[in-house]
């Protein structure tokens, strides 16, 4: 009992780091309909800058801030390719591209070796839990995407930037013809999203270990969170992360290998009901 | 008119005479290249099917193509099957994998397409991975031994570059045959305007999806192919590389001609060729090389067929 009720958190906690790497990749589709292929690249320079931050440093704070940041002058960089093409799909197919070169350069940098970001000294001890002890590190995780999720809905929600990106995603004309000039949006939320998925590369990278291939990992689970939750929104971003995250904690700890398949099930089932994902709109 | 026809006889001519006689004039390093080029372009041409005669563009072609060679690899090394009957099968699996993937993504349109086979692709690349005890994770299964055909194994070079020629040949000649028939026609009415081809009666989804199983099932060839080159199959065969290197061959040979898959996998296979003998860092050669095919040719190379269901689908928005 005791088993499955940590696999359920293991989960939880897993669904938040999912939720902080999926959101940023919503975020861009929603409002461009582009889907962003160097997200996982993203996530993966994030993660090696906050490792050798963390490493020359010994503060993980600092790491994260540095990842952070870099990844979202990267993006401000992407960006600025991306909008010499027009048309989303040629966008999209230019963005791989970059996801191949970003990848290279962190291969050439860093070496082909599976690496771990050093824990920050708060949560070195371990959460006593079901009478056995838990990583504090994962509930830190859970904690920040709360904050990040929560900070996302607010400035959604509330602000006039929010008012404006829910504006372009439901009709990207009319917004710009209102005089809104869309394509300082675009590049914000190319910079916002950098910040969050380099923040969640370097908070990832502590919670599990990457390598060259975790782009295109991390790209998958992007992916499919997103497709399950529904494309451009965020609350449906949380809810597929949720199910992912349980899903593939609990596949792999009851039927090991064959978790992919469980995953793949999954987002079948939800494909055959919600063709456009859980809180999907039509086109 | 007949000069025209007569120029065109020519040029394939010389380029079937140059094809033929490679293996007497080129060093076997080029007709190991040549050979892998075969399989990519063999499946680019499946991807150029979709993409531009469908307007679909299917990022999951590299599958389709794995499907086949792990069907081969194992049916070979694990379970000692016949190749008359692994054969047939691989090209049935890979078809029926672009079934599955193509009932799923078939309701999706443009970039929601694409996204969809993207991640049902990267979800049987994490199957490669992790269903260690069929697919033997990530090393795969290597060391394949090849067929004999009529007594001549294709464990040599040439005459598995002449098997894989043929093969091509045959395969392109059918999907031009397919193509140009009423249904590769009634296909490129669909890409244009679906809306107005429903209403003459199309069954548009149903000509879609069976657009989809063919391609699934030329990438199996591919696959087929491309596994007796390499002798190896593995996730990698499904990576972002490996899709990337049949985009790539695509997009230089342009997708708008069948036989562009051909002349772009050629051009793809010697670029990295060529640039992974002067530095390791090619695959960032080759990003850059797709960047910039992307940037500054893209009405001519994936522009104009593209820019159409675009345009198409922002207008339907307002």
């Amino acid at each position: 009992m005791n088993q499955i009720l940590l696999q359920f958190v293991n989960g939880i906690t897993y669904a938040g780091l999912l939720f902080m790497i999926a959101s940023g990749f919503t975020l861009i589709f929603g409002v461009m309909r582009v889907i962003n292929m160097s997200h996982g690249a993203f996530y993966i320079l994030g993660a090696y800058i906050a490792y050798t931050i963390q490493k020359q440093t010994g503060n993980w704070v600092a790491g994260i801030i540095v990842g952070s940041i870099a990844v979202g002058i990267t993006a401000l960089m992407v960006r600025m390719l991306v909008s010499r093409v027009k048309g989303a799909l040629p966008q999209t197919v230019l963005t791989l591209g970059i996801a191949m070169m970003i990848g290279d350069l962190c291969l050439y940098i860093w070496g082909g070796l599976p690496r771990t970001v050093g824990e920050p000294t708060f949560t070195m001890n371990p959460i006593p839990l079901l009478g056995s002890t838990y990583p504090a590190f994962r509930f830190f995780v859970l904690a920040l995407a709360c904050v990040v999720g929560s900070g996302m809905w607010y400035m959604l929600q509330r602000t006039q930037l929010g008012r404006i990106l829910r504006a372009g995603t439901d009709n990207r004309l009319m917004t710009s013809a209102l005089g809104i000039n869309i394509d300082r949006i675009f590049t914000l939320v190319f910079i916002l999203t950098g910040l969050l998925t380099g923040l969640s590369g370097a908070v990832g990278g502590t919670y599990i270990a990457f390598g060259p291939g975790s782009d295109f990992s991390i790209l998958t689970y992007a992916l499919v969170v997103v497709i399950m939750g529904g494309m451009g929104s965020i609350t449906g971003s949380a809810l597929g992360a949720l199910i992912v995250g349980l899903v593939d904690s609990i596949g792999r700890a009851y039927v090991h290998e064959v978790a992919i398949f469980l995953l793949m099930g999954t987002l079948i089932i939800v494909l055959a009901f919600r063709p456009r994902g859980l809180l999907g709109r039509e086109e | 008119m007949k000069a025209n026809s007569l120029y065109r006889i020519i040029v394939i001519a010389v380029i079937l005479l140059l094809a033929v006689t490679a293996p007497y004039w080129l060093p076997m390093y080029y007709i190991q290249l040549l050979d892998v080029s075969l399989s990519i372009g063999l499946t680019a041409m499946s991807f150029i099917l979709l993409a531009g005669y469908c307007g679909m563009i299917s990022f999951a072609q590299m599958a389709f193509y794995a499907m086949a060679a792990y069907i081969i690899g194992i049916g070979t090394m694990d379970l000692g099957w016949p190749n008359w009957a692994l054969l047939p099968l691989s090209v049935a699996g890979a078809s029926f994998l672009s079934a599955v993937f193509g009932a799923i993504a078939i309701r999706a349109k443009g970039v929601y397409f694409l996204m969809m086979t993207l991640a049902l692709s990267q979800l049987f690349y994490g199957v490669g991975l992790e269903w260690e005890s069929v697919t033997h994770g990530w090393n795969g299964v290597a060391g394949i031994t090849r067929p004999e055909i009529f007594g001549v194994s294709l464990l040599s070079a040439t005459p598995r570059y002449y098997t894989a020629l043929v093969v091509t040949i045959i395969s392109y000649l059918v999907l031009r045959r397919i193509v140009r028939s009423p249904f590769g026609l009634a296909l490129q009415g669909i890409r244009d305007n679906p809306t107005k081809m429903a209403a003459l009666g199309f069954n548009v989804q149903l000509y879609r999806y069976i657009a989809i199983i063919i391609s699934g099932a030329f990438a199996g060839v591919g696959g087929v192919l491309g596994v007796y080159s390499t002798g190896v199959v593995s996730p990698h065969t499904n990576d972002l590389s490996a899709i990337v290197r049949v985009v790539l061959a695509a997009l230089i040979g342009g997708v708008t001609r069948l036989e562009g898959g051909i002349v772009g996998a050629v051009v793809t296979v010697l670029l990295i060729s060529f640039t992974s003998r002067y530095t390791s860092r090619y695959w960032m050669v080759v990003g850059a090389v797709f960047m910039l095919v992307m940037l500054f040719l893209p009405n001519g190379i994936l522009g104009i067929k593209l820019k159409k269901n675009t345009d198409a689908s922002s207008r339907r928005s307002i």
